[in-house]
Order: C-alpha cells, then sequence, then structure tokens
C-alpha cells in the first residue's frame, strides 16, 4: 500500500516542465507532418464594413503551389463557426464587417507560397460606415444581443435619499489575448468521410461540433485533439473554430491534410480581442459610506457578433456588486455592435473588470 | 539560439533570434539550440538536464512553455558569458528580448542564482574551437538556391569586389531589418552579399582620442564602444533593441537601412561622425547629417558601402546625452530620440549640436534651437527659452506610436531633462527607482 502522504500543499513541478524547458514538448506546428501536407492562408479584408463588390482571385489561382482556393459558397455545410449564436460566418458571405475578416482561403504546397497567393486577390469593396466605438455603437442603437435589465429594491427612491451622490463614467479598455503560439490547425482527411483535426484550442468539443457543421457532417466523423496550447488566455476558446473550419473544408476539398498556421500580424487582425468596456454609474451612500443604492450601465464593445459575449456580459453584471450586499440596485448591461473585429472571452472574462465600479 | 564564433582566441557565444538568421548566415558558426543542453552536462541525480533547465523546473517557471526554450537559450548565453552570478539587472538585460505571457518574469529571473548555487558546468570549448578552424580553412561560400546566389566575401577587399560585379546584389548585415522583409513582407530579394564573414568589417579602434567602428561590427560591440567613448550613450545601449537583435544586427546596418526611428543616427549626428563609403578602390567621407537625402534614402551610390563610420575627439566639457522614448521600455521602436552634444565653457554653451529621430522623414538636427543656445550662458532661462523653440522646431506626424503634438511636447522636454541632468537632478524614471 502506499503510505505517502498526499502531495496537498507540496510544490510539484508541471507536469510538462522538463519537456519545456528541453524543447521536447510539442506544439501543433511540432507535429510531424503527414506526407503530402498543404499549406493554408486567409485572404483578409481591408475594409471594416461594406459590400463586396469583386472578389477576383485568378491570380491567386494561377500563383506559385496553389492547390486550391475557397470562398464562402464552397462551404459544403453552414458557413458559420459561432458557437454560442450562429452568426459568425467562416468567410465573408456578401458582406464584410470587420477589418481583417477572412473573405478567401488558398491552400498551396507550402506556407509561403499560401501566404504569398494569398496577397495577389483583387477586391473590391464598396466601403459602408464603421462603427468603432461603444459610444458610436450607443448612439445607432446597434446591438448583438437584446439588452439585460436586473435590479433589487427601489433604486429611484434609494438615490433620492441617499445623503451623497456620486456619478461617473468609466472606461476599461479592450486587449490582445496575446497567446505566445498563435493559431493553427491541421486537418487531416481519415476513412470513410472523416476527419482528424489538431487544434491549438480550448475546446476541442466546440471545435469538433463547428467543424462538422461546416462540413455538413455528423459529430462522429470529426475528432478533434488538442495535446497542449502554448497560450489561450481565452482567445482559443470559440475562435480557434474559425481556422480549424477553414483547414477541415480545404482537407475535404482536396483530400489532402491542411495545415493552417495563422501569420502573427494576421492573427492579430483577424481575430477578436477582448471586449472593452463603458461604465456608467451613479451611487448613492452614506456618511460612513455604506451604500444605499447603486445604479450602473455596462456597455460593452462586442464587435460584429454575439460569439460569447452573452456570458461575458452576464458576468459583467453578476460581479458588478462585489463583495457588497446592495439593498437598491439597477444594472443595465447592453452588448453594442461594432465593427472593427470580433471581441472574444478573455481569461478573466468579464468579472475583475465589473469589480471596478463598486470599488470605486 | 545561441551562436558561437572565434574572436582572437576564444570562443564568442551570443543569443539571436532564429527566425531572422537566414541559412546561409550561419556558415562557418556553431550553433546551440535548446536540445543541445540537457546532453551537455547531465546532473547526477536530476535526470539529464543543464542546471538552468532544472531550476526552471523546479522553481515553477513555465505554464504553457512555449516562449520557454527562448528564455532557456538567453540564459544559457548569459550562463556560459560570465565568471560570476550575474546581477539581477544583468539577467532583466538578457532576457529583455524574451516575452512570456503566462508565467511572469520573477520565476524566470530567481532561475539563474539558483542555477548558480548548483555545480557549474560549461560546452566544450576547445573541441568548438577547433571545429570552428577547420570550417575556417573551407572556401569562401556561395549558396545557390535556384537563380538565387548568397555569396559570403571573407575580406574587404573580395567585398569590395563583389559589391562592384553585384550593383544590384542585397548587402545582408545581421538581416534584423532584411529578415522582416522575408518573414513578413514577403518581398523577393535576389541574390546576396553577406557581410558576417568579413573581419576588417567589425573591427574597432579607438586612437587619439577618435573612435571608428566598422560597419559590420554588432550593435552590442558597436555600442559597447560608444559608452566607452562617451557614456551618455547608456539609455541607447540598454533600450536599442534587445541582446538577441543586437548580437545579430550591425550598426553599419543601421545606417544604411535609414530609418527615421533608427536609434543611433541622433547620437551619432550629434558628435559630429562621418561615414566612409567605399566603391571598390574608391573611398569617400561624407558627414553622417548628410547621409540621409530623404525618407530612408542615402547617398550611397550604386556599388557602394558603407565600410566604417567614425567620431572626431570629443572637445573638452562637452557634456552628451541621448534619450529614447517608446511605449513600451525594453525592444521597442522610438517614439522619438533625442541626442544633445552641448559644449560649455565658462558657464556659457560655444558648441551645439542637437538631433532628433522621429520628428522628420529622416534623422535631423534641430539648427534653430542650436542658434538659439550658442553664446548663451548655460542656465534655467536660456533652457526655458530654447525649449520653447524646440517644441516648434520640427513637424512630426501622428502616428499609431504618438501624436504630432506629443512628439513635439516631449522633444522640448527631453531638453529639460538634459538641464536638469546636467544640475545634478535626477531626471529619469530608472534613476529614481530603488536598485535591487
Ligand atoms: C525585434 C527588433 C527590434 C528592433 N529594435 C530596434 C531599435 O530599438 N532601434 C533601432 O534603431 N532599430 C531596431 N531594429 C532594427 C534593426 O535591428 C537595426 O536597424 C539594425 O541595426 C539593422 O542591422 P542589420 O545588420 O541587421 O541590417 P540588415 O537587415 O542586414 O540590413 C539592413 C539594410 O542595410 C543595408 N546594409 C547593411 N550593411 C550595410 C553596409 N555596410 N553598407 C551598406 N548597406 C548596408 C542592407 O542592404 C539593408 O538594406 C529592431 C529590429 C527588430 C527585428
Amino acid at each position: 500500500m502506499n503510505t505517502a502522504p498526499p502531495p496537498i500543499g507540496a510544490a510539484l513541478p508541471h507536469e510538462s516542465a522538463h519537456l519545456h524547458v528541453t524543447g521536447e514538448a510539442a506544439y501543433t506546428d511540432d507535429l510531424p507532418e503527414p506526407a503530402g501536407t498543404l499549406h493554408a492562408a486567409p485572404g483578409l479584408s481591408a475594409v471594416a464594413h461594406g459590400r463586396i463588390v469583386s472578389l477576383d482571385l485568378s491570380a491567386v489561382r494561377a500563383a506559385p503551389g496553389v492547390r486550391a482556393v475557397i470562398v464562402a459558397a464552397d462551404i459544403p455545410g453552414h458557413n458559420n463557426c459561432g458557437a454560442a449564436v450562429p452568426d459568425d460566418p467562416i468567410l465573408a458571405d456578401g458582406e464584410v464587417s470587420f477589418h481583417g475578416q477572412p473573405l478567401f482561403a488558398v491552400a498551396a504546397d507550402t506556407r509561403e507560397q499560401a501566404r504569398y497567393a494569398a496577397r495577389l486577390a483583387k477586391v473590391e469593396i464598396e466601403a459602408w460606415p464603421a462603427l468603432l466605438t461603444v459610444e458610436d455603437a450607443l448612439a445607432a442603437d446597434s446591438h448583438v444581443l437584446p439588452p439585460v435589465d436586473i435590479s433589487r429594491g427601489d433604486v429611484a427612491a434609494a438615490l433620492a435619499s441617499a445623503p451623497h451622490r456620486l456619478a461617473g463614467t468609466l472606461h476599461l479598455g479592450g486587449q490582445e489575448h496575446f497567446y505566445l503560439e498563435g493559431q493553427v490547425s491541421l486537418a487531416i482527411p481519415q476513412e470513410d468521410d472523416s476527419l482528424h483535426l489538431v487544434s491549438s484550442t480550448q475546446h476541442p468539443t466546440e471545435i469538433q461540433h463547428v467543424v462538422a457543421h461546416a462540413l455538413g457532417w455528423r459529430m462522429h466523423q470529426v475528432s478533434c485533439e488538442c495535446r497542449r496550447m502554448g497560450g489561450g488566455f481565452g482567445g482559443k476558446e470559440s475562435q480557434a473554430a474559425q481556422w480549424a473550419c477553414i483547414a477541415a473544408v480545404l482537407a475535404r476539398l482536396t483530400g489532402k491534410p491542411v495545415k493552417l498556421r495563422l501569420d502573427r500580424d494576421d492573427d492579430m487582425r483577424a481575430t477578436g480581442k477582448r471586449h472593452d468596456f463603458r461604465i456608467e454609474y451613479e451611487a448613492g451612500f452614506d456618511a460612513a459610506g455604506r451604500i444605499a443604492g447603486l445604479k450602473l450601465l455596462l456597455a460593452s464593445r462586442c464587435g460584429f457578433s454575439a460569439d460569447l459575449s452573452g456570458p461575458i456580459n452576464d458576468r459583467a453584471v453578476f460581479h458588478a456588486d462585489n463583495a457588497y450586499y446592495l439593498d437598491a440596485v439597477a444594472i443595465r448591461s447592453l452588448r453594442c455592435r461594432t465593427t472593427p473585429y470580433p471581441t472574444r472571452p478573455s481569461a478573466a472574462l468579464a468579472g475583475r473588470r465589473a469589480c471596478s465600479p463598486s470599488n470605486r | 539560439m545561441v551562436i558561437g564564433e572565434k574572436r582572437g582566441d576564444s570562443l564568442q557565444l551570443r543569443a539571436v533570434n532564429a527566425c531572422l538568421q537566414l541559412l546561409p548566415m550561419l556558415d562557418g558558426k556553431a550553433l546551440f539550440t535548446v536540445e543541445d543542453l540537457a546532453p551537455l552536462a547531465p546532473l547526477p541525480g536530476t535526470g539529464s538536464l543543464h542546471p538552468l533547465q532544472q531550476v526552471l523546473v523546479d522553481g515553477h517557471a513555465s505554464q504553457c512553455g512555449f516562449c520557454t526554450p527562448g528564455f532557456v537559450m538567453s540564459l544559457f548565453a548569459l550562463y556560459e558569458n560570465t565568471p560570476a552570478c550575474p546581477t539581477r539587472d544583468s539577467v532583466m538585460e538578457a532576457i529583455s528580448g524574451n516575452l512570456c505571457r503566462c508565467t511572469g518574469y520573477r520565476p524566470i529571473i530567481d532561475a539563474m542564482p539558483a542555477a548558480w548555487a548548483l555545480p557549474r558546468v560549461g560546452i566544450g570549448r576547445t573541441a568548438v574551437l577547433a571545429a570552428l578552424d577547420e570550417m575556417a580553412a573551407l572556401p569562401t561560400l556561395e549558396y545557390r538556391i535556384g537563380e538565387q546566389c548568397f555569396i559570403a566575401p571573407r575580406s574587404l577587399a573580395e567585398l569590395a569586389a563583389a559589391r562592384q560585379a553585384m550593383p544590384e546584389a542585397r548587402l545582408v548585415a545581421g538581416a534584423t531589418d532584411v529578415g522582416l522583409w522575408v518573414t513578413k513582407q514577403l518581398r523577393p530579394i535576389h541574390d546576396m552579399i553577406g557581410l558576417g564573414a568579413v573581419p576588417e568589417l567589425k573591427a574597432i579602434h579607438r586612437d587619439a582620442g577618435t573612435l571608428a567602428i566598422g560597419a559590420g561590427a554588432s550593435l552590442t560591440d558597436a555600442l559597447a564602444a560608444l559608452v566607452d567613448f562617451e557614456p551618455g550613450w547608456a539609455d541607447i545601449a540598454r533600450r536599442f533593441a534587445a541582446p538577441p537583435i543586437k548580437n545579430a544586427g550591425t550598426l553599419g546596418g543601421n545606417l544604411a537601412n535609414a530609418s527615421p526611428i533608427g536609434d543611433s543616427m541622433p547620437g551619432l549626428i550629434a558628435l559630429d561622425a562621418r561615414v566612409l563609403l567605399r566603391r571598390g578602390e574608391r573611398l569617400r567621407r561624407v558627414a553622417l547629417e548628410d547621409f540621409y537625402t530623404g525618407y530612408q534614402q542615402t547617398a550611397l551610390e550604386p556599388g557602394e558601402f558603407i565600410q566604417a563610420l567614425d567620431l572626431p575627439p570629443a572637445p573638452a566639457g562637452r557634456l552628451f546625452r541621448c534619450w529614447k522614448i517608446s511605449r513600451r521600455f525594453d525592444q521597442d521602436i522610438s517614439t522619438v530620440c533625442g541626442a544633445f552634444a552641448l559644449t560649455l565653457a565658462d558657464g556659457h554653451v560655444c558648441d551645439a549640436r542637437i538631433a532628433f529621430g522621429g520628428m522628420a522623414a529622416t534623422p535631423r538636427r534641430a539648427p534653430i534651437t542650436e542658434a538659439l543656445l550658442l553664446g548663451q550662458p548655460w542656465k534655467a532661462d536660456t533652457v526655458g527659452d530654447a525649449m520653447a523653440v524646440l517644441a516648434e522646431e520640427f513637424t512630426p506626424r501622428d502616428d499609431l506610436r504618438a501624436s504630432a503634438a506629443y512628439r513635439r511636447h516631449v522633444a522640448a522636454k527631453l531638453l529639460q531633462r538634459l538641464w536638469l541632468e546636467a544640475s545634478g537632478v535626477p531626471a529619469s524614471l530608472s534613476g529614481l527607482e530603488p536598485q535591487a
């Protein structure tokens, strides 16, 4: 029988630490590629918002090494990579909704050839006005999800009778997730219409789900594996799906394994950031500092699609009272639709951010 | 990764960014990657990890692990290069080119003293030197892929001839600029002439108060020589990129790349540096301030290259400072870089050379401010007047790093910093921080 004390409280090394320090820890891009693997690169929109007038991909198709080029119409199943709400196209279809949105994707013999080819597209987009800030979206009454209101007690009365009042506006900035390993997916066709994905993702099940839908397949036809990630921080939860879908569609079309490892610059442009918030607060309190009533407006920049903005903003609402019990509180959460880029959860979700108004 | 080269009789080991090395640049060099460490020095009883690797494991210094090999190699270069346990500051400087997003830097920094507490191990330098000697005896490299060739002349004369014969070829020194054209811009680069194997280009001479730096000297060596020549270079030497870039990049590359925000030029222009240009047998000297003819344009003619840079002796009573303003302390590009060389005699300014980067399309002097200072008593009023003029002297641009207004403001404030520092007031944040 093992009589050693349980390792609770002991500082055990990370299970992979000896592999990290020797360079033996394998990340998706380190795994040996199956023979014949093609490499993919997306073509991104240089316009934030508008209508695609023409997408001339002849030079892309003719570039050296190119094996396949796909646009939205080539996606056999559902052109969506939104896991929570189906409003996130894998490839833009007719309309562009954010700067850096993928319009098409190329598979070529080498990664350099794919990246080079992707720059040869002749794209004409009729630019529409873009909503860039929370304030722009509020003025235009533009939302990705309906408002959420939560309240207890009579806030108006509590504020009116409080000996002291404080009101103001806070801005909390957004943030790039900055996982050091960028987005990467390897899609390997298997027997009998099935596909194995190796993806750097925080949510392999969701990838399996979304990719199956994109291919018009059933879940059991797709498997997804992630041995380890070089960081995710919330940026590889839902948004690893887009790159997995593109690799999978190209793999199905060509019958070859396809790897898509985003260039860092493309990654920064095409992937969502952490939500930024505009917070308006009004508080009533007594001379001892006890809060009698609090009214909050939490307005966040959700980008053009809902993604996980629902749970994130709800979390902001649920954490807004911090460690205080508030007798009279009214919180309104607005999930603003803007068109610069999609926003995504970040590791700390919105809890920490929402605590700030009640700590002020 | 770490590159080993023979300098004199000893082995010089330096960390560089693997992603910015073109393959033929590695010809004739020793190369160490993270895989080489464990077999180097097995510690009894720990499996087979190098002491640095072992303390990183024990100190919980990795989480996702993606950045870890890079940190290991930066630390390894420092470990190999110092005879005693490095200070915390030098560890921080050594890892300033590496980014960690999960763990934080504290356990990584702590690894160095912890490794020093373990038995010291080292690479077998004699064997490496012997292998380098063997490679040095091989003929000059001419590397071809398809239509493209990379040649690496072994002497200044060979270089001058090759450059004249192939005026269209791209000169490649450290590739810390050229590498990005390849990896980021996918710019086609045809034939290349590598400068890394020309020993004369790396020479640094100091005599009779002058300083001459070969164009191929690494930024690490060039900046060390500049600090030694004029201690006012310290801020730039610390804040120019980070060690892996400074180890690969060269002074000549910085000058020739002609970026308006290159960090070496303002200080060098303020110190009245001249570049020595060579085409075939012809040599000419051009004042660095006249070398820049427009945005990323230089006076270099086809077939010509920068051979060296020289600095005249310092006049007595010269006050020199050069500062970099950027959004991030480590490894960032300058928003503004300002250099001041004032010669003071009897409490008066008898010579003034002020130069800025980030304020115009080229590195540029501030002649109006200089004229205002000239002959004036060196006192707060003079400085105040000069600041007002300096704030208006340039018409910089708004860009993602800063607004034009900020740039003008900060340029003037740097003159105030000069005044304060010269008066003995600590005027930079790093001077105020408690030193560990
Ligand atoms: C991460 C990173 C951080 C950086 N940080 C800084 C910074 O803080 N400050 C800063 O100023 N720069 C910075 N740089 C830019 C770069 O490191 C410097 O400009 C460096 O000095 C370039 O030298 P190199 O030897 O690598 O040049 P290369 O890339 O080899 O060449 C650059 C250009 O100079 C030409 N050239 C090179 N040598 C000669 C010669 N002898 N004669 C004629 N032409 C020549 C080449 O043909 C090419 O056009 C940074 C770069 C990176 C990647």
